[in-house]
C-alpha cells in the first residue's frame, strides 16, 4: 500500500466521508451531550471499539465467512466480537482499576447499541481488502468520530446560549447544528490525491 | 384434663403477688425490653427484685438473683422448661400457696422430648409437653398477661376445650399451656411427635418470638399479618401494665399464640387442622407476579402518532438520514425495524426478568442482527436492487436504537402488550420513515417512489437527498411537531379552563 492510498483513506474517513456526518452514525448519541468530559470518555471508548472491532472482525470475515458465503452473517458475528471486545477490558478492569470497571460498566449498554462500531466494522470489511488498509482506515474512522465529536459538542455548547424558540430547543436544534456542519464536510468531496 | 389443670391453679387475692399454678413466683420486669431476640442470645436471666418491682414473698430479699433460663441479651428470657426435670415434676405441678419455690433450683432444662414421665397430676402434661418441649419460651413483658377465656373462640379443637383462666395467671403458664393446647391431642393421637418435636423446636421458637419482634414500636405500620401481631404485643404491654383492665383483648392475644404452636404442631405431627401459617425455615421464593398489560389502543395511539419514535423520540436518526433517501428505501428500512422490533420486543417480554438487564439487551442485539441477517436474505431474494441501494444498512437499521429503546417496555409487560407496543412503534417508525423518504426524495430529486413528478422550472433541491439535508429537515419536522404538540396541549389547556 503506497503512502498516496493511505492518505486518500485516511483523509476520506476523516473528513469527507466521515461516518458521523455523512451516515449519521453515532449521531444521536452526541446530540445529547452535555457533560463534556463525560462526552470525551465516551468517544474516547467509542474510537477504541471501533479499532478493535474492525481489525478483530476482518480476519474472521476474511478466513471464515467470506469463503463459505456467509456475508449475510456478518451483523451477529460482528456483534458478538465487539460483546467480546467490550466485556475483555472490563473484566481486567475490575480486576487491576475497580473504580474504572465499574464505569466501563456503567457504560457498556451505550456501547453496544452504539451503531458506530458495527457500522465502521461492516463498513471497512467491504472496501479494505488487506489488513493494512483496514488497519489505517479503522484509526481513520475513529479518529474521524473524536473530530465530530470534539465539533459537534463545540457547537452545541455555544447554542446553550442561543435562545431558539422553545419547540427547538434541545435535539431539533442540535440537528440542525449536524446539518450544517455536515454539510461543510461534504466540502470535501473533491478533494483528490 | 386441661380443666384439671386449671383447677390446680389456685385464687390469687389482689394484694398478693402473682403465684404460678405450681406454686413458683415468677419474676416479672415491668418493662423488659422486647426487641432484638436473637438465637443466639443463651445467657442466664439475671434479674433483681429491684428490676422487677415484686416482693420479696418466696423469702428473698431485695436484691436477690433469680436465675429462669436461657436469655438473650435484651432480657427476653427465651426458654423454660420445667416440665424436663422430671424430679420437679411432681413439685412444680402442685400448687403450693403462700409458699414459693426458690427458682434458682429449677434447672435449666434443655428440651428433652425423651424426658420420662412421671406420675401425678401433670402426668398428661408431661405428656404433652413430651411431644412439644420447646413451648415453653416466656418472654418476661407476657408474664403478667391474663390468660385467654376466649380461647374457646379459637377453631382448633383442643383450643376450644381450654377452659378459663383466671386473671393473674402467671403469663408462662397461661402461654406455656395455651401453646401446649393444640397439639394435646396430636401428641396423643401419635406418639411418634415425641420424636418428631424436637425437630420443630427452632421453628416453634421462631413462632413464638414473632409477636415479641412486632412488639417494636416501629413494628406499628407493618402490613398484614406482622400489623396483627404487633397489635396483638401492644395489647399485651397494656395487659402488663394493667393486666385486669381489659380481659377481652389479651384473650385476642392468647387466641392467636394458641394458633401458632397447632400450626406448628402439625408440621410435627401432621394431625393438625389449623391452617399452616407459622413460618417456615426456609424463605419461600415469592411467586412471580403476572406482567401487567397495557391497553393496547393507547399503546397504539402512542407508537403511532403521538409519541412517535422518529419524530418526537428522535430514534433512529441514522436510518432516517442514510437509508431514507427516498421512498422505497425507506420502506423497506421501515419494515426491517418493524420485523426487528416485533421478534425482540417478543423475545424480551418472554424472557423478561429472568435475565440481567445487561445480558439481556445483548441478546436482544444479537436476535436483532441474526434477524437483519435473514431480512438481508429475503431483500436480495425479492427486492435486489434494494437491497443494492440499502447494502450494509440493512443489519444497521436492524440494530438501531429503537431495537433496545422499547426492550425495557416489553420485558416489564405482558407479550401480547409486547407484541402490541412493537407493532405500534414499529408501523409508526415506518410510516414516518416512509414519509420522510418521500418528502426527501420529492424535494431532492423531483420523483415519488420511482414516479418522476418533476415541475417544468423548479430543480431539485439536491442537498435534501444528501445526508446533510437529511439532518436538516428531520430537525426542522421534529421542532415542527414539537411546536404543533405544544400548541395543541395549550388549546387544550385553554378551553378547560374556560369551561371552568
Amino acid at each position: 500500500m503506497s503512502f498516496s492510498q493511505m492518505l486518500t483513506i485516511s483523509l476520506g474517513l476523516i473528513l469527507s466521508e466521515n461516518i458521523v456526518f455523512s451516515r449519521a452514525l453515532g449521531l444521536r448519541a452526541m446530540l445529547d451531550a452535555e457533560y463534556p468530559r463525560r462526552t470525551a470518555w465516551l468517544t474516547l471508548r467509542v474510537a477504541v471499539g471501533i479499532v478493535l472491532t474492525a481489525m478483530a472482525a476482518w480476519p474472521v470475515d476474511r478466513f471464515l465467512l467470506s469463503p463459505f458465503g456467509l456475508e449475510a452473517a456478518r451483523a451477529p458475528v460482528y456483534v458478538l466480537i465487539a460483546g467480546i471486545l467490550e466485556l475483555v477490558p472490563e473484566i481486567v478492569l475490575k480486576k487491576t482499576a475497580p473504580s474504572l470497571g465499574a464505569r466501563f460498566r456503567e457504560d457498556r449498554p451505550f456501547l453496544l447499541l452504539n451503531v458506530v462500531v458495527l457500522g465502521c466494522a461492516l463498513t471497512l470489511s467491504d472496501i479494505c481488502p488487506s489488513f493494512a488498509e483496514l488497519a489505517v482506515g479503522a484509526v481513520s474512522a475513529a479518529l474521524g468520530y473524536v473530530l465530530a465529536s470534539v465539533i459537534l459538542s463545540s457547537v452545541l455548547r455555544r447554542t446553550r446560549f442561543a435562545e431558539p424558540p422553545a419547540s427547538f430547543e434541545g435535539a431539533p436544534l442540535a440537528l440542525v447544528s449536524a446539518a450544517l456542519i455536515a454539510l461543510a464536510f461534504a466540502g470535501f468531496h473533491g478533494l483528490h490525491f | 384434663m386441661a380443666d384439671k389443670r386449671i383447677d390446680d391453679i389456685p385464687e390469687i387475692p389482689e394484694d398478693q403477688p402473682e403465684a404460678g399454678s405450681n406454686g413458683i413466683d415468677i419474676p416479672v420486669p415491668e418493662e423488659a425490653p422486647a426487641r432484638g431476640r436473637s438465637r443466639r442470645g443463651r445467657k442466664r436471666a439475671k434479674w433483681s427484685e429491684a428490676d422487677t418491682g415484686l416482693l420479696p414473698e418466696s423469702g428473698a430479699t431485695a436484691g436477690t438473683v433469680y436465675t429462669l433460663g436461657p436469655q438473650n441479651e435484651f432480657g427476653d428470657v427465651e426458654d423454660v422448661s420445667f416440665e424436663s426435670s422430671s424430679e420437679d415434676a411432681d413439685e412444680l405441678s402442685a400448687p403450693k400457696e403462700g409458699a414459693a419455690l426458690d427458682i434458682s433450683d429449677i434447672p435449666n432444662a434443655v428440651p428433652t422430648p425423651d424426658a420420662p414421665r412421671t406420675a401425678g397430676k401433670s402426668r398428661k402434661r408431661k405428656k404433652r409437653r413430651a411431644a412439644q418441649p420447646r413451648t415453653t419460651a416466656v418472654a418476661p413483658e407476657k408474664a403478667s398477661v391474663p390468660a385467654a377465656e376466649d380461647t374457646e373462640q379459637d377453631s382448633t379443637p383442643a383450643e376450644q376445650d381450654a377452659p378459663a383462666v383466671p386473671e393473674g395467671l402467671p403469663a408462662d403458664m397461661n402461654t406455656s399451656e395455651n401453646a401446649d393446647n393444640a397439639p394435646s391431642e396430636a401428641s396423643e393421637v401419635s406418639a411418634e411427635a415425641a420424636d418428631a418435636a424436637p425437630k420443630t423446636a427452632r421453628s416453634k421458637r421462631r413462632g413464638k418470638r414473632r409477636p415479641a419482634q412486632a412488639d417494636r414500636p416501629d413494628s406499628g405500620n407493618a402490613p398484614s399479618e406482622a400489623d396483627s401481631d404487633g397489635g396483638e404485643a401492644a395489647a399485651s404491654r397494656d395487659a402488663v401494665s394493667s393486666p385486669e383492665e381489659e380481659p377481652s383483648t389479651p384473650a385476642k392475644k392468647s387466641k392467636k399464640k394458641s394458633r401458632r404452636p397447632a400450626a406448628q404442631a402439625e408440621v410435627a405431627v401432621g394431625d393438625a387442622a389449623e391452617p399452616a401459617d407459622a413460618p417456615s425455615e426456609t424463605p419461600e421464593k415469592p411467586p412471580r407476579a403476572p406482567k401487567p398489560k397495557a391497553p393496547a389502543a393507547s399503546l397504539l395511539l402512542r407508537g403511532v402518532l403521538t409519541e412517535n419514535p422518529l419524530i418526537f423520540g428522535l430514534v433512529g436518526v441514522f436510518p432516517a438520514v442514510a437509508a431514507a433517501a427516498s421512498g422505497t428505501t425507506a420502506l423497506a428500512a421501515g419494515i426491517c425495524v418493524l420485523a426487528a422490533l416485533i421478534v425482540t420486543n417478543l423475545a424480551a417480554s418472554l424472557i423478561g426478568d429472568r435475565l440481567p438487564r445487561r445480558l439481556r439487551a445483548a441478546l436482544m442485539l444479537l436476535l436483532a442482527a441474526c434477524v437483519s441477517s435473514g431480512e438481508l436474505l429475503a431483500l436480495e431474494a425479492l427486492l435486489p436492487e434494494t437491497a443494492d441501494a440499502l447494502g450494509i444498512f440493512v443489519p444497521l437499521v436492524a440494530v438501531c436504537g429503537l431495537t433496545l429503546a422499547r426492550e425495557s417496555f416489553a420485558a416489564e409487560h405482558h407479550p401480547v402488550s409486547a407484541l402490541i407496543d412493537a407493532a405500534a412503534c414499529g408501523a409508526g417508525f415506518a410510516t414516518a420513515l416512509t414519509l420522510f423518504g418521500a418528502i426527501r426524495e420529492v424535494i431532492g430529486s423531483r420523483t415519488l417512489f420511482g414516479l418522476d413528478i418533476s415541475v417544468p422550472g423548479l430543480p431539485p433541491v439536491l442537498v435534501f437527498a444528501a445526508p446533510a439535508g437529511g439532518l436538516l429537515l428531520l430537525g426542522l419536522l421534529s421542532g415542527a411537531a414539537r411546536y404543533v404538540g405544544t400548541k395543541r396541549r395549550a388549546s387544550k389547556r385553554g378551553s378547560k379552563e374556560a369551561e371552568l
